[in-house]
Order: C-alpha cells, then sequence, then structure tokens
C-alpha cells in the first residue's frame, strides 16, 4: 500500500527529527564531551601561566584564544611543520616561530604592542591540555558561571556565549518540523484510515485538556519550577559580574595591564594580613604628585584624588581638608565566611589573577569569580599547598611518611584539612 | 576508689523533686517561643490553620525581602594609613589597668584602632600569670553608651572653655578667701599624677588630697604603722611560704593583688612525678571564698570567732600560752613546725589590732624578710577611713570650700551618712567621673577623664616597680585627661603626655642602668609596659609593744559581738561598686555562690531550714525569701540564701550592688549595704552585731548552680561518673595515679571498630589543672569578650538560658556546715567521639582533623538534638537574636545626655558594637554554639607560621581562657608536637578525662585534685578540723 509507506515514512521522519533535536540538546548541555583531568591540569596551567593577559573569551593585552588551535591549523604548513605545530612552536617562544618566517606568526607578532613571555620548560601535552581547555572554557565551570548577576546590581561583563544562537535556532527548526510532521502523520493516519473504511477515532477533547497531557505538563512545569527556585536560591547574592560604577573612573588596564605596576605596590596588606586594602590616597599621591594627568580623562579624574587627599596642585602642598573616596565595594562576602588573603597569597602563593580574573585588562573591575562555596572548595580540593617548601609543614610527619611511600602523590588544601567547615566559618 | 558523693546544691544532694524534674532536662522550659507566639492567634479553634497562616506569610515574607537588591556596599580607605595598622591585623600595647585596688600589667589588642580585648602582659613582674575577670571586661565600659560626652555644669552641657573658666574664677575666689579644697580620691599608684597633683597644690596651698578607699584596708595600714612606722602594705610572697594560714583573707579572690597572689600560690601547689610537694594552706573564715574553698582545710568560724582565734594563734606563737580552741592550737604548732621564715599569715580583717597580732606572729615565726619583706610594699591601697568623715565634718563646717572627686564615687560608698548633703554646701564641687555615678550626680561640675584605654599614664603598684599606659585608640568623646585638667587650672603646661616623660626622666630613668639616653629608655620601657628599679630596704624594725593591748582589745570587741553576726565582703565580679554597671560582670556567676545580677544575704544551710526561711524545700523556682537585715538600727531587705560552707549565726553580705545612679535601672541590681557598715575606733568595720527578720516578701534570685548538670543520679549518679577526682598529697606520695586508679580499667576498654581520626597536622588539647583552679572567673569573662558571646540579662539567666560557652562547676562534697570544693571549668570537651556529631540532622557540627568538634552556624537549622544528647551540657542555643534586633537592651546601658536620643543603645548599637572581636560570627536567633577552643586564634598562629616559614612553636597558638588563667590552670596545644606542655600534662598519672568511660575520648582532661592533709582511710576525713 503506497498511502501506508508514506504513513510510515513520516512516521519514521519525525522520529529522527525529534532525536536529532533531542541529541542536539543534550550536546549543548553537556557539551563537547572533555576530558574532565585534562581540562582542569589546562585551566590551571592556564591561569597559572596566561591568564595575566589572555582570555578565552576577551581581547586583553593578549588576544581571545577559543578557536586559537583552527586558526593556527588553518594558516597552513610551513617548512614541514603544520598550524598547529607551529602553535606549539609560538608558545614555548614565540620568537622561535614568528624568526622563521611563518607568516601567520610574522602577522601576530607585529599586531600586538606587546611582547609574549617565553614558556620554554611546556610540554606539548601541557599545551593540549591548556588548548583543550581554551577551547571549552565552560565545560566543567560551576554552574554559576553562566547564572545571571543578582537582580539589581547592573552587570556590563562580558558574558558567556554558550551554546550559539545559531544552534538554537537549528534546535527550534527541528522542534517545528517535528510539530509539522505530526500534523501532516496525523493527516495521513485519518486519510490511511479512511481509505480502509475503518472508524475515525474523533477526539472531541483538544490534547491540551487531556488528563494524560495535563499531568504530563504539569509535571514537567514543577520540575522546570523547582529546578529554577532552587538554583535562584543558590545564586541567591551572588554577584558575578558585578561593575558597579566607582567614584574615580581608575584604570587598572592602565596601571597593572600598561605601566605593569605590581599589584602589591598599591595592595600591600594582601600579603600580610586579612584584608588585601584599597590603597590609602597617599599611595596614589606617590606617583600622582607628578602626574597630574591621564591619557583618556585628562586631569579631571587625577584631581579627584588631589580633593580626596587634600592637594593643591598649584601650591604643591597639602593645604586643603581631605574628604576619603568612597569606593564601592566590589567583592562581598557574607558575615560568616572567613576569608584571609595573607593565607592565600602569602602562604599559598596563589596568583591574584586567579580569583580576580584578569583584573590588568579591566578598564573598570568587575567581579570575575562567582565567589560561591563551592567555587572555594574546588579549588580547595585541586590546589597543593607548599608543602615541601614552607617549613610550617616540616611537622606534618604522617603526610610527609605518605608522600615517600606513595600512598598519596600530593598534599592539596584538602588534605591537611581545608575542605571542613571551621577553616571558614567560626 | 572513692565513694564520695558531690553537690552542686542542696537540691542535688537531697534530691529533691525540682532539681530532679529539672536535671533530666537539656533545656528548663518547654519551647516557650513557640506558645508565645502562637497564643494570641491560637485563640480561636484552629491551630492549624493558624499554623499555615503563619507559614504562607513567612515564606512570603522571606521571598520578598530576599528578592530585594543587593546593598551597595561602600569601601573607605584611610588618607594616610597609619604604618603600623594593617587592615586584619591585630596590634598589641602594653598597659597597665588599675581600678579601685586591682592592678594589672597588660596587653591591649586592637584591631584597626579600636582596642577589644586584654591579655596579661607575661614579662610582668607583679602579675605575669594572668588578669582580673574585672580587667578583661574593663574593655566594654570604653564603648559604654553611659559615658559622659563633654562637660556638664548641673544637667547642662557646657565647654571645656567655659568649665576652665568658671572653676578657674570660684578657685580663685575660694583660694583668696583662704578656703581649703578638697582633692577627694580613690587611692592613687600613678606617680606622675601625684605630681601633678602636688603642682596643683602649690597653685592652690589650701588643696588638701584625701585617700578613701571604698573597700578599706586601713587596719592593715594602721597596723604596720603603729608596728613599723610605715604605714603600707608589705609585700606578701605566696611562692614562698610552706605553711599559709589565712584568716579571713581572701587573698586568690579580692585581697590586695589577687591576681598576682593566685600566681604565686599556685606556683607552689603544682605536683607531678617529679615533684611531689606542695604548700599546705588553712583558711579560717567565716564568709565562704574561693581562697576557703582551695585551702587543704577550712575552718569556718563566725566573724568573732576569726577574732578570737587570731588571738589563739597569738597566744601560742608569740605569748607562749595556750589556745582556747584546740584546733586553731593545732594551726599554730603547724605553723611553729614550718620553721622560721616558711610560713605566713595573711589576715583580712580591718581591724587595727587584727592586723597588729597578725605582724607580731609573722614577726615571731621568722617570716619578714622571706614571705613578707619590706624592699616592694604595695601602693595600691593607701586610703584613710578617717578621711571620709573628715570630709563629711569638714564639708558640713564650711572648712571645706571646693571638693573634687577623682576616680571615686563616695555618695554611693560612704558609710558616713549626709555626704550627699554635705557636697551641696561647697562653693564649687566637681566629679571627674567619665560615666554616670552618684557623686556626678550630687556636684556641680562634671569635668569627665578619659577612659583609662584612651589615656597615657603610668602607675607604681609596688615599691620600685613603674608601668606605663598608653592610649589605644583616640578619644571617643569630647572628654580631658584629670591631670591635663588639673594642671590646666593650676596655671601650668597641660599636656599630660609631656609631663609624665618629664616626670620619668627627672625621677625614674636615673634609677636604673640598663638604657642609656632618655628616649630609648622611654621607647623600650613603654614598649614592655614595666620597668623595675631598685625598692626599698628589705627589713623594718618590728615594734612589738602594742601587741598585748591589741589582744586584749581584740578579744573585747570579740565579746562584744552578738550572736548573729554581718560581714560584709567584696565580691570578686563587681569589686566596691564601680563594675556593677558592667553587664559582662553581672552575669559572671559568683564563684561561691553561682548567684548572677544580685546580692543577698548568705546564711548557713542549717540555719536557714531552721528559721524557717526555706520557702521553696523542692527548689521548683528560683524563689527564696526576703529578709530585713538590721545593723545599729539601719536595715536592708535582700533574699536569704543557704550556701553551705557558711557557719550558723553568720550572715555575709557583699557590697557593691544597688547603685541607683546608673545607666539603666536593670543595671541597678541588689541593695546598698555600705550605709550598714559599723565603725571600729577610726576605721570602718565590716563585721558587726545584726538582727535578721523574715518578711513576706520573696525574690527571684538567678543562681546557676545547678544549670546544666550532669550528674544525675538515675544514670549512676556521681558515684560512677568520674566528673571530678582528688586525692591527698601522702596518697599521691605513694602512688602517683593516687585517685586516679580506675582511669587505667577504662582505658583498656576504650577499644572500637572505627578507624581512628585521622591528625596529620596538630591535634589541639586542653589540659585543666584542678589543682590550680580557683574558680575566679577571669576565663568566663575572657571567653565572652574573645567570642562574642552574648549577655542575656537576669529574666533569661533564671530560664537556665546563659549563653557562657565556658562554665565552672563548682562541686561541694562532704558535710553542709563545712564540704569539701572542687572547682571544674567545664567547656566543650571536643570529644573525638562526640555524641553530638551524629545526630545533627544537616551536619552543621562535625569533627575537624585537628580535633575540633566544629560548630558551623550558618548550617545550623536549630533542632537542638546536639544539646539534648551532649553528656557534658555545654552547646547552648540562642533563644532570641540576643545580639542585634532582640539585644538585652541594658547591656550597655543607655545614655544619660540629653543630646543624644533615649533610645537604648545595646549591642546593635554602632559603639558598643565596636568592642565585637571581628573574626567571630555574630550569632543569630535559632543556632547552637559553643567553645570553638577559640578557633580565630589557632587559625591566626598558624598563619602567622606559614608567613614567617616555621614550625609553629609550643605555646603561640592559645586560647582566651588560658591566657586570661592566673593559676596557669588551662594548658592548651598540640598533642601532635613532642615537646609540647599539653602532652606532658596529657600524659600525666594524674589525669582523666570527664566519663570517659561512655567513651567519648575527650580532647579536654583534668587533672586530680591533690589536698595537702591528713586521711588515713579512704576518704574519710579524720581531719581534725572537720569536726562538727
Amino acid at each position: 500500500m503506497k498511502l501506508d509507506y508514506i504513513l510510515n515514512t513520516s512516521k519514521k521522519i519525525t522520529l529522527a527529527t525529534w532525536l536529532t533535536a533531542m541529541l542536539s540538546m543534550s550536546v549543548f548541555f553537556a557539551h563537547a564531551e572533555v576530558d574532565k583531568g585534562k581540562w582542569t591540569e589546562g585551566k590551571n596551567l592556564f591561569k597559572g601561566n596566561c591568564a595575566a593577559c589572555h582570555n578565552p573569551k576577551a581581547d586583553g593585552t593578549g588576544p581571545a584564544l577559543m578557536g586559537v588551535t583552527a586558526r593556527w591549523e588553518g594558516a597552513g604548513e610551513y617548512k614541514g611543520k603544520t598550524g598547529k605545530q607551529w602553535l606549539y612552536v609560538w608558545i614555548k617562544n614565540w620568537k622561535d616561530a614568528s624568526g622563521s618566517g611563518y607568516k601567520y606568526a610574522v602577522d601576530m607578532a607585529a599586531s600586538r604592542p606587546s611582547e609574549m613571555n617565553v614558556f620554554a620548560s611546556l610540554s606539548d601535552e601541557a599545551i593540549d591540555n591548556m588548548l583543550l581547555y581554551v577551547e571549552n572554557p565552560d565545560a566543567f565551570a560551576p554552574a554559576a558561571a553562566a547564572a545571571t548577576p543578582a537582580a539589581g546590581v547592573g552587570s556590563d561583563a562580558p558574558k558567556s556565549e554558550s551554546p550559539s544562537s545559531a544552534m538554537y535556532f537549528f534546535v527550534f527548526f527541528l522542534l517545528i518540523l517535528v510539530a509539522i510532521l505530526i500534523g501532516v502523520t496525523n493527516k495521513l493516519d485519518k486519510i490511511v484510515a479512511e481509505s480502509k473504511g475503518e472508524a475515525i477515532v474523533e477526539h472531541k477533547t483538544p490534547f491540551y485538556k487531556r488528563t494524560k497531557w495535563v499531568v504530563a505538563f504539569v509535571l514537567i512545569g514543577l520540575v522546570f519550577l523547582g529546578y529554577k527556585s532552587v538554583d535562584w536560591g543558590v545564586h541567591l547574592g551572588r554577584q558575578q559580574g558585578y561593575q558597579p560604577t566607582q567614584p574615580i573612573k581608575y584604570s587598572h588596564a592602565l596601571h597593572a595591564g600598561k605601566h605593569k605596576i605590581e599589584c602589591q605596590y598599591c595592595h600591600s596588606t594582601a600579603n600580610k594580613g586579612k584584608h588585601s586594602n584599597i590603597p590609602s590616597v597617599n599611595t596614589c599621591m606617590n606617583c600622582h604628585k607628578n602626574i597630574s594627568k591621564g591619557p583618556k580623562y585628562g586631569t579631571e579624574e587625577i584631581a579627584k584624588i588631589y580633593a580626596a587627599v587634600g592637594w593643591d596642585p598649584a601650591t604643591q602642598t597639602y593645604a586643603n581638608e581631605p574628604k576619603p573616596v568612597e569606593w564601592v565595594r566590589i567583592h562581598n562576602l557574607p558575615d560568616h565566611v572567613y576569608f584571609n588573603h595573607a593565607q592565600h597569597v602569602n602562604a599559598g602563593k596563589v596568583q591574584c589573577q586567579t580569583c580576580h580574573g584578569p583584573i590588568e585588562t579591566m578598564e573598570e573591575v568587575y567581579q570575575y569569580s562567582p565567589l560561591s562555596m563551592g567555587w572555594c572548595i574546588n579549588c580547595h580540593r585541586q590546589t597543593e599547598v607548599q608543602f615541601a617548601s614552607n617549613n610550617y609543614y616540616s611537622s606534618f610527619q604522617t603526610l610527609h611518611d605518605e608522600l615517600k611511600e606513595k600512598k598519596i602523590s600530593k598534599v592539596t588544601v584538602e588534605t591537611i584539612g581545608g575542605t571542613e567547615c571551621q577553616r571558614c566559618h567560626y | 576508689m572513692s565513694d564520695k558523693t558531690y553537690w552542686k546544691g542542696i537540691e542535688e544532694k537531697e534530691q529533691l523533686e525540682g532539681f530532679r524534674s529539672v536535671a533530666q532536662k537539656e533545656f528548663v522550659d518547654e519551647l516557650p517561643v513557640l506558645s508565645s507566639i502562637t497564643e494570641p492567634i491560637s485563640t480561636g479553634k484552629s491551630n492549624r490553620r493558624d499554623f499555615l497562616k503563619m507559614l504562607g506569610f513567612s515564606v512570603t515574607a522571606a521571598a520578598v525581602a530576599a528578592s530585594c537588591e543587593m546593598p551597595v556596599r561602600k569601601s573607605i580607605p584611610y588618607i594616610w594609613r597609619p604604618e603600623e595598622i594593617v587592615p586584619g591585623i591585630a596590634n598589641y600595647y602594653a598597659s597597665a589597668f588599675y581600678q579601685g585596688g586591682d592592678f594589672g600589667a597588660v596587653l591591649v589588642k586592637t584591631r584597626e584602632g579600636r582596642p577589644i580585648k586584654i591579655e596579661a602582659n607575661k614579662q610582668s613582674s607583679v602579675t605575669k600569670t594572668g588578669t582580673s575577670a574585672r580587667a578583661q571586661a574593663s574593655v566594654l565600659s570604653l564603648y559604654d553608651g553611659a559615658r559622659f560626652r563633654n562637660p556638664k555644669r548641673a544637667k547642662e552641657n557646657i565647654t571645656w572653655e567655659q568649665a576652665d573658666n568658671e572653676i578657674g574664677i570660684k578657685l580663685k575666689t575660694i583660694a583668696a578667701s583662704g578656703g581649703k579644697i578638697a582633692l577627694f580620691s580613690n587611692t592613687i599608684i600613678s606617680p606622675s599624677t601625684l605630681s601633678v597633683i602636688s603642682d596643683f597644690k602649690s597653685a592652690y596651698p589650701t588643696t588638701e588630697h584625701i585617700v578613701y578607699d571604698a573597700v578599706s584596708y586601713s587596719g592593715i595600714l594602721d597596723a604596720n604603722e603603729k608596728t613599723f612606722g610605715k604605714r603600707g602594705i608589705p609585700s606578701y610572697n605566696f611562692a614562698k611560704a610552706k605553711v599559709i594560714v589565712g584568716v579571713g583573707a581572701d587573698f586568690l579572690g579580692t585581697w590586695i593583688s589577687p591576681t598576682e597572689f593566685a600566681g604565686d600560690y599556685a606556683s607552689n601547689r603544682k605536683v607531678n612525678s617529679e615533684k611531689r610537694e606542695m604548700s599546705r594552706h588553712i583558711q579560717i573564715e567565716a564568709v565562704p571564698t574561693i581562697t576557703g574553698f582551695k585551702a587543704d582545710t577550712r575552718i569556718a568560724v563566725k566573724p568573732s570567732e576569726e577574732l578570737n582565734a587570731l588571738i589563739d594563734l597569738y597566744s601560742v606563737i608569740v605569748a607562749g600560752g595556750s589556745a582556747k580552741n584546740a584546733k586553731v592550737g593545732k594551726v599554730a604548732e603547724e605553723l611553729k613546725a614550718a620553721g622560721a621564715g616558711n610560713s605566713l599569715v595573711a589576715v583580712g580583717s580591718n581591724d587595727t589590732n587584727a592586723q597588729v597580732l597578725a605582724n607580731a606572729i609573722n614577726q615571731a615565726l621568722g617570716n619578714y624578710g622571706t614571705t613578707l619583706t619590706w624592699d616592694r610594699p604595695y601602693n595600691l591601697k593607701q586610703g584613710s577611713d578617717k578621711a571620709l568623715t573628715t570630709l563629711v565634718e569638714g564639708l558640713n563646717a564650711g572648712t571645706y570650700k571646693a571638693v573634687f572627686f577623682l576616680d571615686t564615687n563616695p555618695v554611693y560608698s560612704s558609710p558616713v551618712a549626709g555626704l550627699a548633703e554635705a557636697i551641696k554646701k561647697a562653693e564649687l564641687s566637681v566629679s571627674f567621673a567619665n560615666r554616670v555615678d552618684e557623686t556626678a550626680v550630687a556636684a556641680q561640675y562634671v569635668c569627665p577623664d578619659n577612659h583609662w584605654l584612651e589615656s597615657w599614664n603610668d602607675a607604681e603598684p609596688k615599691a620600685g616597680i613603674f608601668n606605663t599606659t598608653q592610649p589605644t585608640i583616640s578619644k571617643l568623646f569630647d572628654t580631658r585627661p584629670v591631670q591635663e585638667t588639673l594642671l590646666k587650672w593650676a596655671g601650668k603646661p597641660a599636656d599630660y603626655y609631656e609631663y609624665i616623660q618629664k616626670y620619668w626622666e627627672a625621677n625614674i630613668y636615673g634609677k636604673q642602668s640598663k638604657y642609656v639616653g632618655f628616649w630609648a629608655f622611654w621607647d623600650n620601657i613603654v614598649h614592655d609596659g614595666e620597668v623595675v628599679v631598685a625598692g626599698n630596704a628589705a627589713t623594718l624594725s618590728f615594734n612589738g609593744a602594742a601587741a598585748s593591748t591589741a589582744a586584749s582589745e581584740l578579744a573585747a570587741t570579740a565579746a562584744g559581738l552578738g550572736a548573729l553576726q554581718v560581714k560584709f565582703y567584696e565580691s570578686i565580679a563587681v569589686g566596691d561598686g564601680f563594675w556593677s554597671d558592667n553587664p559582662y560582670l553581672q552575669e559572671l556567676p559568683d564563684p561561691v555562690s553561682k548567684i548572677t545580677w544580685d546580692n543577698y544575704i548568705m546564711v548557713s544551710p542549717v540555719w536557714y531550714a531552721k528559721n524557717g526561711y526555706n520557702i521553696d524545700p523542692d527548689f521548683k523556682e528560683k524563689r527564696y525569701a526576703v529578709g530585713k537585715l538590721t545593723v545599729n538600727g539601719k536595715s536592708v531587705e535582700l533574699p536569704v540564701v543557704g550556701v553551705p560552707g557558711t557557719p550558723e549565726g553568720t550572715l555575709a553580705v557583699a557590697v557593691g550592688y544597688g547603685r541607683e545612679v546608673v545607666a539603666h535601672s536593670e543595671l541597678s541590681v541588689g541593695k546598698n549595704v555600705y550605709g550598714l557598715l559599723g565603725k571600729s575606733g577610726d576605721n570602718f568595720t565590716n563585721v558587726a552585731t545584726a538582727t535578721l527578720t523574715k518578711t513576706d516578701k520573696t525574690a527571684l534570685v538567678a543562681i546557676t548552680q545547678t544549670h546544666f548538670n550532669i550528674t544525675l543520679q538515675d544514670l549512676g549518679g556521681i558515684k560512677t561518673r568520674k566528673l571530678v577526682k582528688e586525692t591527698t598529697l601522702n596518697e599521691y606520695k605513694k602512688n602517683d595515679t593516687a585517685g586516679n586508679e580506675d582511669r587505667a580499667a577504662i582505658m583498656e576498654e576504650m577499644v572500637t571498630l572505627y578507624y581512628e581520626h585521622k591528625r596529620p597536622g596538630h591535634r589541639w588539647t586542653m589540659a585543666i589543672d584542678l589543682n590550680s583552679c580557683d574558680g575566679c572567673g577571669a576565663c568566663v569573662v575572657a571567653c565572652n569578650i574573645e567570642n562574642n558571646v552574648p549577655i542575656v540579662g537576669k529574666d533569661q539567666v533564671i530560664r537556665a538560658r546563659e549563653m557562657h560557652w565556658l562554665r565552672i562547676d563548682r562541686y561541694y562534697t562532704g558535710t553542709v556546715e563545712n564540704p569539701d570544693v572542687v572547682f571544674q571549668p567545664m567547656l566543650c570537651q571536643h570529644c573525638d567521639n562526640a555524641p553530638c556529631e551524629n545526630v545533627c540532622p544537616v551536619a552543621a557540627t562535625n569533627h575537624s582533623n585537628e580535633g575540633l568538634n566544629q560548630m558551623a552556624y550558618n548550617r545550623c537549622i536549630g533542632t537542638r538534638y546536639c544539646a539534648n544528647n551532649c553528656p557534658y551540657k555545654v552547646r547552648r542555643f540562642n533563644w532570641y537574636d540576643y545580639q542585634q534586633a532582640d539585644a538585652f537592651d541594658k547591656q550597655y546601658g543607655t545614655s544619660n545626655d540629653q543630646n543624644v536620643a533615649s533610645e537604648t543603645l545595646g549591642l546593635h548599637e554602632p559603639l558598643t558594637r565596636m568592642v565585637l572581636n571581628p573574626d567571630v560570627t555574630v550569632r543569630s536567633r535559632g543556632v547552637m554554639e559553643k567553645c570553638s577552643f577559640c578557633v580565630q586564634r589557632l587559625q591566626s598562629a598558624k598563619l602567622e607560621a606559614k608567613k614567617e616559614n616555621r614550625v609553629l612553636g609550643d605555646g603561640e597558638a592559645t586560647t582566651a581562657c588560658q591566657t586570661a588563667c592566673a593559676t596557669g590552670a588551662i594548658i592548651f596545644g598540640d598533642r601532635n608536637d613532642k615537646n609540647s606542655e599539653v602532652l606532658k600534662a596529657f600524659e600525666d598519672k594524674r589525669t582523666f578525662g570527664v566519663i570517659e568511660e561512655i567513651h567519648t575520648m575527650p580532647n579536654v582532661v583534668y587533672l586530680t585534685q591533690v589536698r595537702n592533709r591528713e586521711e588515713t582511710k579512704q576518704y574519710e576525713i579524720i581531719d581534725y578540723y572537720h569536726e562538727s
């Protein structure tokens, strides 16, 4: 029967389209199949070595790196090396690549005023891992990475561009197709039935009023709402991406990025105490006594420093009544959380950028990390403490023994109790 | 094995109904919070509906509140950051605390420029071991909302300029007319201040400096003048004495220099397997004190018998006669047997004759030169009782035209009536008080002094020992150091800081040779807080001529006392009354009676029952009959409380309560009994014949003695539950596990199927030596301040809701008439196998790999299962938001100042919240809390070591209670450190864990108490003093 054949084919196409749509969706939400261990290693390497200048998704001192593998591969072979191999050469020592005359590398070297650092010690495997991270930066990021900032705080921060809108359109298109196909199939069903002379089952109530559907919709709705409210609850009070307008248009990109002023020149207590201080205005004056004009805003913003500290540039004296600068605090932790900068910066030798992101590229600072407990704990699980280099740990005899006996491979913060409640809550 | 029974009060000893019903519960009330919420609504029919309504409302409210915008927080940096301030790192400044005779060399901990905690200065040669509870609590008075904010004329605010002008004119007129000016003060131990006063005197030669102490030591001062020709108090060295006899002298609690004495006393009573020797201490006393309870032998007698005992000691030791009281005769024999210079007799009486006898006895025993020396006499008490009478008479007669009050509140504390009216007769009266008190209200002007934490000052507690006090915060209000005020009025340059430096350069710098150049000297001394220079001659010649007359006069005094005698005493917490507006001290349970927020008439429990005061025989509520105490025609009504150890015929009442002019009426608790003090010669006497009549009134008393009880007999009682262990020195000499023999068997049973916890790093452990702990309570206040523990107020204490993380359990054993007492500080035991951890449904309490039993407040949902399951009863539940919305609003008093609105300045106010430790979370309503082993201090010590790239040393990580303890009873440290003190203590043969037989594996252990007395049969005391 021809009709039967058409009906069956139509049903098969519908099913196939449905499956394709579902599969595409699952791919979106699971992202690519990425090896978590390698990815994590790559991420840590990237944060440690590259994040000061690079961001996978945004241009900074260096270019945005997502898709870098494809770009180099696309540049073609040269001197018996593939584009990707040239990328390895570039990463280890960029001068080797541009010096060889490889055009893409030469262009790249010319494209930016700043020079890249040399990373001769990185293995190809390590670079692979880093590239894995760079190409899939959100593969295992905490849920918060994709979350919207809390209500009421304006956010101009770059948002992650996870699954491209084209893909959404594709899935949407497929789903519409499924709907049309279901309609066609139903019609065909009727025609086949008619042609066979069978009684046509007329549905008196529309499908959305049928018990089965209603129950299904309600259930799906409940699950969705439940998920959403838990998700919303979890993110309550988090401010990732928070980028308030500050009283002075101070640029970290200019000071830390272009002029390469050491972070702790201004934030001098990060190494010593609980707080990383917002520099007192007298620190600004160390340089700005002489520099009264900036590249972007001229004297306008620097005059605000003078007003704060009471400096009269005309007479070069501290003649006026000082008035403190009221900065808007970006990184806020709840009162029941104890966080100590010295513990991380001094004892743990953690880079500022690990938590604060590519601060040296930020014209205006935003909150880079979610500052959620999950985010803290993740890092504590993965990060090794300075076990060998800090004498404090020399009294941890059992752990030294276990390391020697190879019972454990490394001592992370978690190993010494860094995920316990009372390390941060007291 | 010991079969002694221990009890915390009569109600437990007799297992009365009131005790048993409460002791079985963790929480005394049945969920009163819920009932109070539901009652108004549930007058209708349906509770379920109300519940749903409330549920709906709270969910909506929470949702609305939660969806609000996050607040915008400002971060305002310094304009010029002070070099020494690193945000988040505490600075410590050496300083000296002195108030009402209580001296302490201290370190002031400041955070971001505000003082938040007092610690002992361990380099001091006076109070090197710890601090008093009062010194700890004094940091709160800095942020007291009741402080004066500017000078005042009557109730009107004026400027300093106005005050200086007006007072200056009046002073000149008075001086020109030859009228006398009285500068009336407490004992001043600051040499620079005394120099300022003499400068003032040279400007106004008619000035008289009159010194008066509310708690008088006139007797001992006058006796020393009679016998040694010097009005002073010699140095007492309790560390050197082998036999100590105290006669009514509470030298561990309040007498002369208790912090110093407690350290010395305990140092000679610590025993271990190598050193099995300790001093012997006999206490003869009427009022039960911690000193008596720590004594090896305590003889409880009436106040008159204290005097007779002294006469007996005199007769045997000095006069070569015999003792009327056989017991005292044996004490005298023991003193003689100790050998020349090996004993010490300390007498607390303010009767000059008694002190003359004490001197004669000590002289005969050869103690001067060894345990009593004149090289460094105390300056802490110099007052004369005569001074007060002189002042009142002078004011009334009009000879004193002007009167200044410096660091004293005689209108409250004067036993002489009519001072307030007499002050009004003066042409000029000025109080320098920095917060409101009775005298400030009576005076025309108030010229507020700075708080001691805001001022430069100095101190000479003992001859040749000089301390500096340095400001640790710039002054909060428009106050001025009293020294500058006096200098200004005297027309001298008014910079007290420079003045001190000049004084030190001229008078102290030359006496030392360590530092060359004054500034090197000054900088180092300010840093260290103390300099010791040569003292006086060690001995003075003794003149015993007055002794025999003194003995007969004293006998007459004793004979003159009636059948019922009252003795007034100074309480450890509130002292002479200066501290009675400090809520931390009001809520500190008295170490002896365990009563908070009150004074009361302490009587013998036997007498109490006999005379019908036992209105609540089952102890169902904390209700006591009120008695009317009459002395010399004056009377006062106070609740009557039976306290074991009080002899029959003795009534004991604490002074220092009943302040009427305080910031808040709720801080005005108890009754003022200063007016009842009698007179003997020139001196006030705290002993008098009294009558007590029962009134129809009753009063609730916030007594905590059976709160958080862990000795229920149904569970075997204390006979099998090993809470405290005791032995005698003789037993201990034979066997260093004496009293602790059963521990070996218990430890053998400590087997488990579970893996042991891993302790890769530290293993925090605390050992508490019961032999050293004297129960004084300094640790409790130190803990409160370090950990932001809230004050809950009298009503909440009555409901057993005090929040103290550390309490001191006081166990009696023996007879009600004269029991033995063991003090046991009880805090979270940080069990390795903690019963609380297993029952928490949300895992808010769990174990750390350093052995801490952790409490995560933000995770706690308040089921209170953990408290129910804690065998030590050390968990505290926040029934209210004690620190914020529901703060006990009298916590820090209201402002007495018209400029400030009349709303209460509770702990939720910015000013008083400055005392909070920023490293410790302020807990909110509905969560459980408990001792954390001061985890913030441990973390900070660890971080310092990491930053300096070195191993954490023993003694670097300390707890607040440990640093406050003057006797060194609390030893804390890392048990994984092979060389640590705590490991030594942990492995000592005297060490045991409280009820460790239930396999809690506590990380807090205790060391057996050892008493130096004879007991032949096991624990059946045949000691001669314990006969009835």
